[in-house]
């Protein structure tokens, strides 16, 4: 017979799946009834079992939790979702391109028409660099306004925008 | 000719008399039938093993949520324990307003099926 121990261990994706959909105030006691009935039906049944159950459970309540945190507030939430599209819309080219003169700051543009290979490959680099951090600028940025906007329920705006991405 | 103050009554009165969901009434009955044991666990179990239907806890959660929110239950912490990773329990009870809500949806259903004969019918 297998004893609850700290060797019963549910799926840790599973645990993250329900983690991300929790609001702060409720994850204590939804993962504390889960691995309680968890480490039960190990015991009872074999981890095999046990575990296929927490996977089931974890689904079901993450769809739950994503419904009834869209129902609390469909308003607020398909506001922020809309902002958040508009804000990549007309922020996205703009932010990365400003990056980009930022990083360009020092080069006079008529420097050198004439760019050699390593020059070329140098300014790609320069031009991915800018665009990788003006994306993660621009994604910082609408995270802290969806995170202010609707605390507790900021996976359900993130997910449609990343979808948009 | 309805006033502003008419439909103030009336949308006050309409709101005082809501009755409980399909599963909010089970969810409550079956926070009745536990007492001082209900918490999400056993809230599950019981509903399980009275309707022989599998309830993920987010279900019940959310259900609780939003009875918490309309004032019909009640939730206070209980201590860490070591069997859940040292989370503690939450534990629910029905309040007064809960109960109010109960008997009305009861009378009503009572009320609405008063000369059917369900067993024959189906």
């Amino acid at each position: 017979m297998v004893t609850k121990s700290s060797s019963i261990q549910p799926p840790s994706r599973a645990v993250w799946l329900v983690n991300l959909f929790t609001p702060n105030e409720r994850s204590e006691s939804i993962l504390g009834d889960l691995l309680e009935e968890f480490c039960d039906l190990a015991s009872k049944s074999g981890m095999a079992f046990a575990r296929r159950w927490y996977w089931r459970q974890s689904v079901r309540t993450a769809a739950h939790l994503i419904g009834s945190g869209f129902r609390s507030g469909p308003w607020q939430i398909a506001g922020v979702v809309v902002a958040g599209f508009l804000l990549y819309f007309f922020c996205g080219g703009r932010l990365e391109e400003a990056v980009v003169a930022v990083l360009n700051l020092g080069r006079h543009p008529h420097d050198n028409p004439y760019y050699t290979w390593s020059q070329a490959q140098a300014r790609i680099r320069l031009i991915e660099y800018g665009d990788l951090v003006g994306h993660f600028l621009l994604s910082l940025f609408i995270g802290c306004i969806v995170a202010l906007a609707v605390k507790g329920r900021e996976m359900l705006v993130c997910c449609p925008i990343n979808k948009w991405q | 000719m309805l006033t502003a103050e008419h439909f103030f009554y009336i949308v006050c009165l309409m709101s005082s008399r809501d009755y409980l969901g399909e599963f909010e009434h089970i969810v409550v009955l079956a926070l009745l039938r536990l007492g001082d044991r209900a918490y999400g666990v056993t809230v599950r179990q019981e509903i399980e093993l009275r309707i022989g239907r599998e309830v993920s806890i987010g279900a019940i959660y959310a259900t609780l949520d939003r009875l918490e929110t309309k004032g019909y239950v009640k939730s206070r912490l209980g201590d860490p324990t070591p069997e859940r990773g040292g989370r503690s329990k939450r534990f629910f009870r029905v309040s007064a307003k809960g109960m109010a809500a109960l008997n009305r949806t009861h009378r009503a259903l009572q009320s609405m099926t008063v000369g059917l004969d369900l067993v024959r019918s189906y």
